[in-house]
């Protein structure tokens, strides 16, 4: 853990530098997907 | 030897499958002990599968351009009666009682498998020494990395083993072998070529794809397939096509005989007709962290069940699955959140060009086990110089392809092209004509 968290921590500060503009209208991709999988 | 021209030799009787297969069964005997690009070599089923295609053949069935042609699957595709690893100790015996439906596709094209190729274990990494079933080499240099996680499927098509390989591509994945193997690739657009079948690592970023000698190949073997999804028809000719040349990001920390061969292309593209229009991409970087959080994420998600069996996974693999159990479902969520508002800006930025060029990677293939890379006077850690102009693409959902576009100290450069969600015929019109 102690060799880990600190990578961990600084994705996620990279990551969180880029959601302090997220809008109400920024939803997770709920609709990303293209094409409906017909094998699975 | 492309694809084409076997199906014409197979056609005018000059060559039969079995002589094919037996031909590629021969470079594998006398290749494979060096490079370890195939974990399982299925040479009896595959002449016994050719001998049928021979004599389909001769009685007037002809499947395709498929037909008779030996091929490989990345050892992470399930095939019936034959055992599929993913690279992994978990799934060391694992023999799947089906074939995952792009087998079955493939092998009702007509095509030949030889054999399950290796990869990065679990397909989660891009380097393919794998702890496991030892370290896949690059052809060009055995010293060096094909690169991963398909790198098994990218020495063998390189080195004539195989005409085509499957890949899997889930932040480079295809791409990133056939730059560094000097063949070519392509990560269709999410979604399009089935995954059922094939082990998952990040459900929302997993893509299948060929990797061919040639574009053509890799179209031929694309057409099969792929789903009957309509797609958009490539343009009649590249004139006027309108490529943009990354002005910010894509020509940064990454070596500069690599930045010249790519703008070379560029520059040859123009000459065939196309416009090359210089454009601002949005944040790339954004981008990559959403990608590696999502996957950490995902994957950790998908292999917690095996994660008390520690003894069983490579230190590297296993680092990233403990890192995962550490992401917090907050940042998960507000990755997907950035995916969506970053692919919004995408298509807007694609309304204005109809493809990207960019480098795959930042530099050529590293030696197996360098951990840094030195781009500019500047050490880098490896596995993220290598995957930073890749990842982006997995987590648009866009397809690309990499193609070989020149060569530095004897080992190949990649180009990747970009294009909207279901335009693959204007990537695979352009990698021909550049190919030429």
């Amino acid at each position: 853990l102690e060799r880990i968290q600190p990578t961990v921590d600084a994705l996620l500060k990279e990551l969180q530098q880029h959601t302090l503009n997220l809008t109400g209208a920024c939803i997770p991709a709920v609709d990303y997907q293209l094409i409906k999988e017909d094998g699975e | 030897v492309t694809i084409q021209e076997a199906g014409r030799a197979l056609r005018s009787r000059q060559v039969s499958s079995v002589e094919l297969t037996s031909r590629c069964l021969d470079q594998i005997a006398k290749l494979n002990p060096r490079l370890n690009a195939f974990i399982t070599v299925t040479a009896e089923s595959a002449l016994a599968r050719a001998g049928q295609l021979d004599r389909e053949l001769a009685a007037g069935v002809d499947r395709g351009p498929l037909h008779g042609i030996p091929i490989a699957h990345k050892d992470l595709i399930w095939t019936k009666g034959v055992r599929t690893t993913s690279g992994s100790k978990l799934f060391a015996d694992f023999v799947p009682d089906a074939d995952a439906p792009i087998a079955r596709r493939l092998a009702d094209a007509g095509a030949v498998m030889l054999g399950k190729t290796g990869l990065h274990e679990l397909a989660y990494g891009v380097t393919s020494d794998n702890p496991h079933f030892g370290a896949v080499r690059n052809p060009r240099d055995p010293e060096r990395s094909p690169g991963g996680s398909s790198g098994g499927s990218g020495a063998a098509v390189a080195t004539e083993m195989a005409f085509m390989a499957t890949g899997t591509d889930t932040g480079g994945s295809i791409r990133i072998p056939a730059a560094f193997c000097g063949v070519a690739g392509l990560k269709p657009t999410y979604g399009l070529v089935d995954r059922a079948g094939i082990q998952p690592l990040g459900f929302s970023l997993d893509h299948i794809g060929p990797i061919a000698r040639t574009v053509a190949d890799v179209r031929t073997s694309f057409e099969a397939m792929a789903r009957g999804v309509p797609r958009k028809p490539a343009p009649a000719n590249l004139k006027d096509l309108r490529i943009g040349l990354p002005e910010n990001f894509y020509f940064t920390r990454v070596a500069a005989d690599v930045c010249a061969a790519v703008r070379k292309a560029a520059a040859v593209a123009e000459q065939l007709g196309a416009r090359v229009i210089p454009v601002q991409v949005p944040d790339v970087d954004a981008l990559n962290a959403a990608g590696r959080v999502i996957l950490l994420a995902e994957a950790s998600a998908l292999y917690a069940p095996y994660l008390h069996r520690r003894d069983d996974f490579g230190s590297d693999v296993l680092s990233l699955l403990d890192q995962g159990r550490l992401v917090p479902a907050i940042d998960y969520v507000n990755a997907q959140r950035i995916r969506k508002m970053l692919a919004d800006d995408f298509h807007a930025l694609f309304k204005t060009i109809d493809c990207l060029f960019t480098p795959a990677t930042a530099t050529t293939a590293p030696l197996i086990g360098q951990k840094q890379v030195e781009i500019d006077g500047e050490m880098q850690d490896s596995r993220l110089a290598n995957t930073r102009l890749v990842r982006g693409i997995n987590v648009l959902g866009f397809p690309a392809l990499a193609i070989p576009c020149g060569e530095s100290g004897g080992l190949p450069i990649g180009l990747q092209i970009v294009g909207r969600p279901l335009e693959e015929d204007l990537l695979l019109a352009l990698g021909e004509g550049l190919e030429k």
